[in-house]
């Protein structure tokens, strides 16, 4: 899909009476083939504000013990609680609050020693109570920040992170063709931690780059599955655009879209579509926009929304929520029962930004080949089989995860490089076997394939199939220097092309072949042919000079 | 800072003590002198006269009607729901005479009590059949309700 369709435009900004018309060069796109198309108007500064609901990967729910799944028959995992049945109380999920704290803690944020929960009113058919339990005022995480990198690593910008609070999924509706809708619960009542920025992202790109961070930062930590088909990761995206960087627009805000591509797809074209509307004269209308996956334009809803008005209120069924910290822990009598912020801190993994930073730094990385190993979790595989053989060129060992072992992994449909048949030791000496020209490419691959089927060591499989090369320099001189001598007696000719000066020409590099089959022949094939067309060389050109 | 013990206050002229004399503190109020309770013996009516009160609330038609989308209520005269509403707020602008200055806001009476936090073990629901035996129209085990908010088709976007 080609995106260029370049139209002048005469244009009139809305109230600039008196103002000389200004001609503006605007580049028209379809919104499907976003890897060209760029926002070319400098006059509008876009503000992105990201809401993500991320499902906590608990076993049961947030406030009812009913399973949390995501294939289930309709309604079976669904406790009296979640169905609304009066007589029914919210108990809270350890779990989900200690996950909770630790992804407030992976984003820096202050945990608020106690937080609140509030009810938050609207009417829809997945929501039985009639109300969401959720944390308005005051949250369980406040006033975080998360530094992702964009440009492939070259710039790394900032976003505020405002607050993360728990609050409860909804149910599933499903519309029967404008008859009736069907309601399962079992999405209901399940986890969700809901990360706010602040409106300080200003394009498509950089939204994406920041959520592929939070992503990797949720799976590191463990808190989400991040399973996007079954909508674990869901984003509602704010956007508006202002002439002024210290303005913002009025907001319209289009919730529930899954899938990094449909983000982009959504805030570029919901940007395009407000400076389309406020150049034409008109005004941005504050709604709420649904998304259509399909052509990636966003729509209105049919039912104009009414001003919602959530009238929050405390939740009455719930005491306040208190995590403690080391010294307040100590004069609990059961300590277990409780969330310990210093522990969590304590017990947090590395996370992906250093995981990178250790990998560029200590193996001279690039930003992109240190990003692909920490986004599949295979940074350890990678130090291991460094740390097993430091000689090794880590680009070449970048080179031989990428391209064989993830073939591997793919054909064996492995889903962690834990699975991986061959050991990073194994991987290493397979290498170094390679690096000290034992054997030659080929077959290293042979034996690589050999190691995964017969799980044995690189070593043995190379000894027992005599695939061990020639290539220690002093054989290798012999053995050319032999062929040389059968050549110039036999076939003079083959060797009269070769030029000292002009190695790469065509007649050389015809010599040196020539010089090489022998050698093979007369080593059945075992000779290293780098190592011997090096040596070839050399004797060549000492010959030429003697 | 005064407290409102009516007891004390008499006291507080007399003697020109101070021992009644505490900070305003939410949980200890407690006059040692004559150990009175918080809660008076009798019933203890404070007027409120019509003119201490901020002026009457008056909704628009429009307003009752947004009431009325937001609750899910509908009375058949929307008039007479406007003067029950307008009666409803006038009587709980009464709260607004009591001084909150400096005071805490009490979310929960339970605020001494801590949230307890069951373990993630799954122990409820399994049975589809139980949910739904109070629902008044099941559909192959799914809830029927009425058609919800849906979005706009091609028709809208073509113009666009």
């Amino acid at each position: 899909m080609v995106p260029s369709l370049f139209m002048m435009q005469r244009c009139l900004f809305p109230g600039a009476i008196g103002c000389k018309p200004s001609f503006i060069l605007v580049k028209r796109y379809n919104c499907s083939s976003q890897k060209n198309a760029r926002l070319q108007d400098d006059r509008w500064i876009p503000t992105v504000g990201l809401e993500i609901h991320a499902q906590i990967n608990s076993q049961s729910k947030l406030f009812s013990s009913a399973k949390n799944q995501f294939m289930a028959p309709p309604n079976s995992l669904v406790s009296n609680f979640d169905a609304s049945i009066p007589g029914t109380l919210p108990v809270i999920n350890k779990e989900c609050v200690r996950k909770a704290v630790r992804t407030g803690l992976a984003l820096n944020c202050k945990i608020q020693k106690t937080s609140f929960f509030d009810r938050k009113h609207y009417f829809y058919s997945d929501m039985p109570q009639g109300y969401q339990i959720t944390q308005y005022k005051h949250p369980i995480a406040k006033n975080g920040y998360l530094h992702y990198p964009t440009a492939d690593g070259s710039v790394v910008k900032r976003v505020k992170i405002e607050q993360i609070q728990l609050e409860q999924d909804s149910g599933k509706s499903m519309h029967e063709e404008g008859q009736v809708t069907l309601i399962d619960l079992n999405r209901a009542g399940v986890g969700l931690m809901e990360i706010v920025t602040a409106p300080e992202v200003s394009s498509a790109g950089d939204a994406c780059a920041f959520l592929k961070e939070l992503y990797g930062i949720l799976m590191r930590i463990g808190t989400c599955d991040g399973k996007l088909a079954e909508g674990q990761f869901r984003v509602d995206a704010n956007i508006s655009i202002a002439q002024q960087k210290t303005k913002l627009g009025t907001r319209v805000e289009v919730k529930n879209i899954s899938g990094f591509k449909h983000i982009h797809n959504v805030i570029e074209y919901e940007i395009k579509r407000q400076i389309r509307i406020v150049e034409e004269g008109g005004i941005v209308e504050s709604e709420t926009r649904a998304f259509d996956y399909e052509t990636g334009f966003t729509v209105s809803m049919r039912d104009k929304e009414i001003k919602q008005d959530y009238r929050f209120m405390p939740e009455p069924n719930l005491p306040p929520l208190h995590v403690y910290d080391d010294s307040s822990v100590t004069s609990l009598s059961n300590p277990s029962s409780v969330i310990n912020v210093d522990q969590e801190r304590r017990n947090l993994p590395k996370l992906p930004a250093d995981i990178r930073g250790h990998l560029i730094e200590s193996f001279h990385l690039s930003f992109v080949e240190a990003e692909f190993l920490t986004n599949r979790n295979m940074e350890n595989y990678f130090i291991e089989v460094m740390e097993c053989a430091h000689n090794l060129n880590p680009t070449v060992v970048w080179n031989w995860i990428k391209m064989h072992v993830i073939a591997h992994m793919v054909e064996y449909n492995l889903s962690s490089i834990e699975e991986c048949y061959v050991s990073a030791r194994d991987l290493a000496a397979l290498l170094l076997l390679l690096h000290n020209n034992e054997i030659n490419a080929e077959t290293a691959h042979l034996t690589f394939t050999t190691a995964i089927q017969t799980r044995q060591h690189p070593d043995k499989i190379v000894e027992e199939n005599n695939w061990k090369m020639i290539s220690d320099k002093e054989t290798v001189t012999k053995l050319c220097e032999d062929a040389i001598a059968t050549l110039q007696c036999t076939d003079a000719k083959a060797l009269s092309g070769y030029d000292a000066d002009k190695p790469k020409s065509k007649a050389s590099k015809q010599a040196i072949k020539r010089v090489i089959m022998l050698v093979r022949k007369n080593t059945n094939d075992k000779i290293h042919t780098g190592v011997a067309k090096d040596v070839t060389m050399k004797l060549l050109n000492y010959k030429r000079t003697s | 800072m005064l407290h409102h013990c009516c007891r004390c206050n008499w006291l507080k002229i007399l003697f020109r003590s101070n021992f009644c004399q505490r900070k305003l503190s939410s949980s200890h109020f407690n006059c040692r002198l004559f150990g009175s309770d918080l809660v008076p013996s009798t019933s203890q009516w404070i007027e409120i006269k019509e003119e201490d009160l901020p002026s009457k609330t008056i909704l628009s038609l429009e307003e009752v009607r947004h009431v009325e989308n937001l609750a899910l209520v509908q009375y058949e005269d929307l008039n007479f729901e406007k003067t029950i509403l307008e009666d409803a707020i006038r009587f709980a602008d009464i709260l607004l005479t009591v001084n909150t200055d400096d005071v805490e806001p009490l979310y929960t009476v339970l605020e001494d009590e801590s949230l307890y936090l069951r373990e993630d073990i799954v122990t409820e629901g399994g049975s589809a059949e139980n949910i739904l035996k109070n629902a008044q129209s099941v559909m192959e085990d799914y809830f029927v309700a009425p058609p919800g908010n849906i979005a706009l088709s091609d028709s809208e976007h073509k113009s666009n």
